[in-house]
């Protein structure tokens, strides 16, 4: 991809066009994890498909170590590097390590200094004390020396990201949502004249927008049976799980566009609920955003009526991302070939 | 040592306007169905007699308890990242254990804010009364020589409101190298408000291009100096 190419692409690569005046690659790695292990010598199926570890039914461990390998392919070499560094690319290549919940930001380095293409293994451990929730893992490539005394269309400062993958997911425990958030109320809205019609089976009240509900309809009781199961096998939870995704794939982008109107010129948002999602989407809805770089950016996507039809579409990105709807069918779909 | 607990989201229904204004208090017994032991301990009974002290020594809604309680929360709440990643841990603690305390470092001002800082926690570090001390001390002791936990950084950032403000308001302050540099250079510098505030906005900014942890602690340092220098040379 040229860096004339990135002009014309979406909101996202045109920010990073902006905050990149260099080249780089969002997919220039290629980052495979082929092991997880448990202390002590118990392996863990990883799910390569999805880019899934999870770990949430095991309990007893205190280290897991994560196998694998980056490769730095030979044209990514000769597009982030000038010519007269390609012999010897003076880049850092690691893993990021991030941890929600445990306010983590880590790395693992695994090479640096010089980076010429090819495959570099690596293993590090992970300290159960450390994290929770769930860690995402993912590889960079950056440039390790100061070039600023050269002109030109190459990265020149320390750290300037080159290229990068997309994440793996370790989960450790069952996703805490922010409290509070799509914690469903169970009520017939047969029953309740401020509910939709019965027809419905969730809605969302934003009538008090300081604390939205999510209301699930008593009146279709098999559903909500499946719904309040809480078993994490069997067709009860596969079906529970996609019924959720219908639901999230509702909910999430009305709390997304309501947070980004509520954002002011200072990236404030006005309810505590609304640094919940801003903490859940932010990466996803603007690649590699920080939150209060995804603020900025919701603020002035939902004030542009030329950016709606790609906000929304960045919202469904994004949710997506999150709810990883094709894993959950696969699962319902191979409970029902059982 | 004390086992320490966590209390639910359910029982939050229970924390009303006048708990929060301190014209009610909840006991125990109130809240018993919503409480549950975790696996962690803590000198629950000596942080009760040194923040008694704390404010003893300082008065109502001064910023500068943050300094002399902040190190302590952190020492005698000993606990892992994984155990204070646990919101309830910091609910039990702001609602049960030291509501007196929160309330005494915090003015009421609105039920949403002072709800924030008797419940809120999780990802955001400046929310709940403790949770924000605990945090900002994990993100700022150092190891000294004797490999004993050197709090002096942090008593010095919770000892200047806007830095503590403008760095743990901020994402990159989840890594703890830039955490740590960023205070150390903008304290050398008895920088003022407005260059604080300058200087980490443009730190920020420039996290769009570079990736922290792809950078090492003096790495880090040698960027927020140039900032920092930038920043004065136009302010001056």
């Amino acid at each position: 991809m040229s860096t004339d190419e990135v002009e014309i692409e979406t909101r996202t690569q045109r920010l990073r066009t902006t905050a990149l005046p260099h080249p780089y690659r969002e997919d220039g790695l290629e980052f495979t994890i082929t092991d997880c292990t448990l202390d002590p010598d118990r392996d863990v199926d990883i799910q390569s498909g999805s880019r899934l570890i999870q770990l949430t039914s095991l309990t007893e461990w205190d280290h897991a170590t994560v196998t694998g390998s980056i490769t730095v392919p030979d044209d990514l070499v000769s597009y982030v590097f000038p010519d007269d560094e390609q012999d010897d690319p003076p880049g850092t290549l690691f893993v990021a390590i991030r941890c929600q919940q445990t306010i983590l930001r880590d790395r693992e380095i695994v090479k640096d200094d010089s980076v010429p293409a090819r495959e570099y293994p690596f293993e590090f451990d992970l300290d159960r004390a450390m994290i929770r929730g769930g860690v995402e893992l993912q590889p960079y490539l950056v440039r390790a020396d100061d070039r600023s005394e050269v002109n030109g269309r190459y990265a020149t400062d320390i750290g300037a990201r080159l290229a990068s993958s997309d994440e793996w997911l370790l989960e450790i425990d069952d996703t805490d949502l922010p409290e509070g958030l799509l914690r469903p109320h169970i009520e017939n809205f047969s029953e309740m004249s401020e509910l939709p019609s019965g027809d419905h089976l969730h809605y969302l009240d934003m009538s008090d927008a300081e604390r939205p509900t999510l209301y699930l309809n008593g009146d279709h009781s098999a559903i909500i049976n499946v719904m309040e199961s809480r078993g994490s096998t069997g067709p009860d939870a596969r079906m529970r799980d996609t019924i959720y995704d219908l639901v999230e794939a509702s909910v999430w982008p009305q709390l997304i566009i309501r947070t980004a109107t509520d954002i002011n010129q200072e990236g404030e948002t006005r309810y505590d609920w609304q640094d919940d999602v801003l903490d859940l989407f932010h990466d996803k809805l603007y690649d590699d955003a920080d939150v209060e770089e995804a603020a900025m950016n919701l603020r002035e996507d939902v004030n542009d009526e030329d950016q709606l039809v790609t906000l929304m579409q960045h919202i469904d990105n994004a949710v997506q991302q999150k709810t990883e709807p094709p894993e959950q069918l696969i699962n319902l779909l191979e409970e029902g070939l059982k | 040592m004390t086992q320490l607990k966590r209390l639910d989201q359910s029982g939050h229904v229970h924390v009303s306007e006048e708990f929060l204004r301190g014209d009610e208090d909840l006991t125990v017994d109130d809240l018993s169905p919503y409480i549950e032991p975790v696996n962690a301990t803590g000198n629950l009974e000596e942080l009760h007699r040194v923040l008694d002290v704390v404010m003893d020594s300082f008065d109502e809604h001064d910023p500068m308890i943050d300094s002399a309680a902040g190190p302590n929360v952190h020492q005698l709440i000993d606990i892992t990242r994984r155990q204070a990643g646990d919101p309830g841990v910091w609910h039990y603690l702001t609602v049960v254990e030291f509501p007196d305390f929160v309330r005494y470092r915090w003015p009421y001002t609105t039920e949403t804010a002072m709800r924030e800082k008797f419940l809120k926690a999780g990802t955001d570090i400046y929310s709940n009364a403790l949770h924000r001390l605990w945090w900002i001390s994990e993100l700022t002791y150092e190891i000294d020589g004797d490999e004993e936990r050197d709090y002096s950084l942090t008593e010095d950032v919770l000892a200047n409101q806007t830095l503590a403000n403008k760095i743990f308001d901020r994402w990159f302050a989840r890594h703890k190298p830039a955490a740590v540099a960023c205070a150390e250079v903008l304290l050398e510098a008895e920088a003022n408000s407005t260059v604080i505030e300058q200087t980490t906005l443009r730190f920020r900014e420039t996290l769009s291009k570079v990736q922290l942890e792809g950078m090492s602690e003096r790495e880090i340092r040698t960027l927020i100096e140039s900032i920092l220098s930038e920043v004065e040379d136009e302010l001056s």
